[in-house]
C-alpha cells in the first residue's frame, strides 16, 4: 500500500517537474528555431535604394564608413541583433512545405543580402575601430546564415552562396587592414573549422529539384506550376500539349525527368571542367529534344541551367579555400615577421583546377590565383590580399 | 533593370529553348505521301474559273451606285459597333493581356529558379519585392488605443450587419 502511495507521489512530481521545465523552455529566448528571428529582422528592416546603395558601397571598398552609416547602424540595432542571434541557433526550419514540389513558396529572400550588407556596414565600422575580433565574427554569422538559408531548394542554395560571397569578401577586406595577430588569426582559423562542420553543400537541393519535379509532374498540380511561368510560346505549346494530355503522358514525363535528374547528380561528382560540360550538354538536352519529344515537356522547362549552377559552387567553394590558405600565410608573417617564398603545402586549394593555388608576393600584400578558368565568367579568378605594415 | 532589354533576352532565351519556327510545307512530299486528294485538286482546277458563280465582291464593285451604299453600310458599322463599346471592356482587353502573376505565384521556387534563370540573384530579388509590395507599408507601431479603436469599429459594423 506505502509502496503504490510513493510511487503515485514520484508520478505527480516527475510529472510537474516536466511541465515546469517545458514552460520554461516554451519562453526561452533564442527560441529553438533561427527562422523565426530571421523573420522578425526581415519585418524590421527598412532600407531606401539610397542607404543600401551607400552599404553596398561599403561592402566593396569604395567608399569608407561615414556618420550617416554609424547613425543607420543604430537605428537598425534590433535587426542586426536578431540576425546575430538566429546565427547561433543551430536549428533552423523555414517553415517551407516542401509537399508542393515546385509550388513551395519561399521565405523573403530579398531581405537576406540587404540584411548581410547591413552586417558587413557593422564588421567594417568595427574593423575601424580596432574591434576586428567581433568585426570578424560578424562575417561568421553571415556564414551561419547562409547555412541557414540553405535549406533544401535550388533557390536558397543560391541565395546561401550569394551570402556566402558577401562573407567571404568581408573577412579578406578585413585581413588586408589588420595587423597580423596571432591571437585573433587562430581564432579566426577554429571558428571556420567549426563553420565547416556545418555542411553547405549543392546536394541537398539537387536532391529537392529532383524530388519536387517528379511531385509536380502529375495533372494535378501542373497547371498550378506552368501558370507561374513566362507568357510566350512555350507556354502555349506546353499548355497545349497538357490539353491533349493522358496519365501515359504525365508518367513519361516523370520517368524522363527521374533519369535526367540522375544524371545531373552524376555529373556534379566529376571534376569542374567534365563536369561543367557535360552538364552544359545536359542543361540544353530537353530544350532541344521539346519539339519532337513531348516527354521532355517539363524538363525543358524545369531545367536550370545546370552548368552555371556548378560554376557558382565551385566558385563559392574555391573563394572559401583561398581564405583559409590565406590565414594560414598570414599566421607565418605573424610568426616570422615576413611573408612564405612559396605557398606552404597541404592548404585547401583550388576547386576550378583540383590543384593549389599559384601563389605571388607582390608589393603590398600577396596573391593567391586559381589554375584553371571558371568556365561561366570565362576568366580565372585570383584573390589579392594585403599586408599592413 | 530595363524591361524591354529584359523582354528581348526572354524571347531569345524562350527561342533558344524552345524551336518555335513555323513548319515548312513540303509540297513535293504532300503530293507523294496524298496522290489521290492531289489528283482531286488537279481535277478541280482543270474545270476552270468559267464554272464558278460571280461573286458578291464582283457585283458590288460593277456599279458606282452599289460602291457607295456598301461604304455607307462599312462606316455605319464601324461607328455603331465603337461607339457602343464599353471603356472598361476596352481596359479589361488591356489589363487580362498584361495580367501579372499573384504575390503567391510570384514566391513560388519555380517562379524564383525562373527568375534567376533570366537575371541571376538581383532579378530574384527584385521578384520578392515585387511579391511583397502589395502589402504596403507597414506601422512603425501599433498602439493599444489604434488596436481599440479599430476593435469597436468593426464590432459596429458586425453589429449593423445584425441589425
Amino acid at each position: 500500500m506505502k509502496t503504490i502511495k510513493s510511487r503515485k507521489i514520484t508520478k505527480a512530481i516527475f510529472a510537474v517537474l516536466v511541465l515546469f521545465v517545458s514552460a520554461l523552455s516554451a519562453f526561452a529566448y533564442p527560441p529553438d528555431n533561427a527562422a523565426v528571428l530571421y523573420y522578425q529582422a526581415c519585418m524590421l528592416y527598412e532600407v531606401d535604394s539610397e542607404m543600401n546603395g551607400m552599404l553596398n558601397d561599403l561592402r566593396s571598398g569604395r567608399i569608407e564608413p561615414n556618420e550617416e552609416i554609424k547613425e543607420f547602424l543604430k537605428k537598425n540595432r534590433r535587426a542586426i541583433d536578431f540576425v546575430l542571434d538566429a546565427s547561433e541557433v543551430r536549428h533552423c526550419d523555414w517553415g517551407v512545405d516542401y509537399s508542393q514540389g515546385c509550388e513551395a513558396l519561399m521565405p523573403p529572400f530579398y531581405k537576406f543580402r540587404q540584411l548581410s550588407y547591413l552586417i558587413v556596414a557593422d564588421a567594417r565600422v568595427l574593423a575601424k575601430q580596432g574591434d576586428y575580433k567581433t568585426a570578424l565574427g560578424r562575417c561568421m554569422s553571415l556564414y551561419k546564415m547562409a547555412r541557414h538559408v540553405n535549406e533544401r531548394t535550388l533557390i536558397s542554395y543560391l541565395v546561401g552562396v550569394a551570402l556566402n560571397a558577401v562573407a567571404n569578401d568581408c573577412v579578406i577586406k578585413i585581413l588586408s587592414d589588420m595587423p597580423q595577430d596571432m591571437e585573433t588569426l587562430t581564432l579566426l582559423k577554429g571558428q571556420l573549422v567549426r563553420i565547416d562542420r556545418l555542411p553547405f553543400s549543392v546536394k541537398p537541393a539537387l536532391r529537392c529539384e529532383h524530388e519536387a519535379g517528379i511531385i509536380s509532374i502529375s495533372l494535378d498540380r501542373i497547371t498550378d506550376v506552368v501558370r507561374g511561368f513566362d507568357d510566350g510560346a512555350s507556354k502555349d505549346k506546353i499548355l497545349e500539349r497538357i490539353r491533349a494530355s493522358d496519365k501515359q503522358f504525365f508518367d513519361r514525363n516523370r520517368e524522363y525527368w527521374g533519369k535526367y535528374m540522375d544524371a545531373v547528380q552524376t555529373a556534379f561528382d566529376l571534376p569542374y571542367p567534365k563536369a561543367y560540360s557535360k552538364l552544359k550538354v545536359l542543361s540544353e538536352k530537353p530544350s532541344k529534344e521539346f519539339s519532337k519529344n513531348p516527354n521532355a515537356t517539363f524538363a525543358a522547362a524545369l531545367a536550370p541551367g545546370w552548368h552555371a549552377v556548378c560554376s557558382l559552387s565551385i566558385r563559392s567553394g574555391t573563394d572559401s579555400n583561398a581564405v583559409k590558405s590565406a590565414i594560414e600565410i598570414y599566421l607565418i608573417k605573424a610568426k616570422t615577421d615576413k611573408l612564405p617564398d612559396a605557398l606552404p603545402a597541404g592548404l585547401p586549394g583550388d576547386l576550378f583546377s583540383g590543384k593549389d593555388f599559384e601563389y605571388e608576393k607582390t608589393k603590398d600584400g600577396f596573391v593567391l590565383r586559381c589554375q584553371s578558368k571558371d568556365f561561366l565568367k570565362d576568366k580565372i579568378h585570383q584573390y589579392e590580399f594585403k599586408v599592413k605594415k | 533593370m530595363d524591361k524591354e532589354k529584359n523582354e528581348k533576352h526572354l524571347d531569345e532565351l524562350i527561342s533558344h529553348a524552345i524551336n518555335t519556327e513555323k513548319p515548312q510545307f513540303d509540297a513535293e512530299k504532300w503530293k507523294q505521301k496524298y496522290p489521290d486528294e492531289y489528283q482531286t485538286l488537279l481535277s478541280r482546277a482543270a474545270k476552270g474559273d468559267s464554272a464558278r458563280q460571280p461573286g458578291i465582291l464582283k457585283v458590288i464593285l460593277k456599279s458606282p451606285l452599289t460602291k457607295i451604299a456598301a461604304a455607307a453600310v462599312i462606316i455605319i458599322a464601324v461607328s455603331f459597333f465603337s461607339a457602343h463599346q464599353d471603356s472598361s471592356e476596352q481596359a479589361d482587353t488591356i489589363t487580362v493581356s498584361k495580367i501579372t502573376k499573384s504575390p503567391v505565384e510570384m514566391m513560388t521556387a519555380i517562379s524564383l529558379t525562373i527568375a534567376y534563370r533570366k537575371g541571376g540573384i538581383e532579378a530574384v530579388e527584385e521578384q520578392c519585392k515585387q511579391a511583397f509590395k502589395p502589402i504596403g507599408p507597414r506601422p512603425r507601431s501599433l498602439s493599444i488605443e489604434q488596436i481599440l479603436t479599430e476593435f469597436n469599429g468593426n464590432s459596429k459594423t458586425s453589429e449593423r450587419t445584425e441589425l
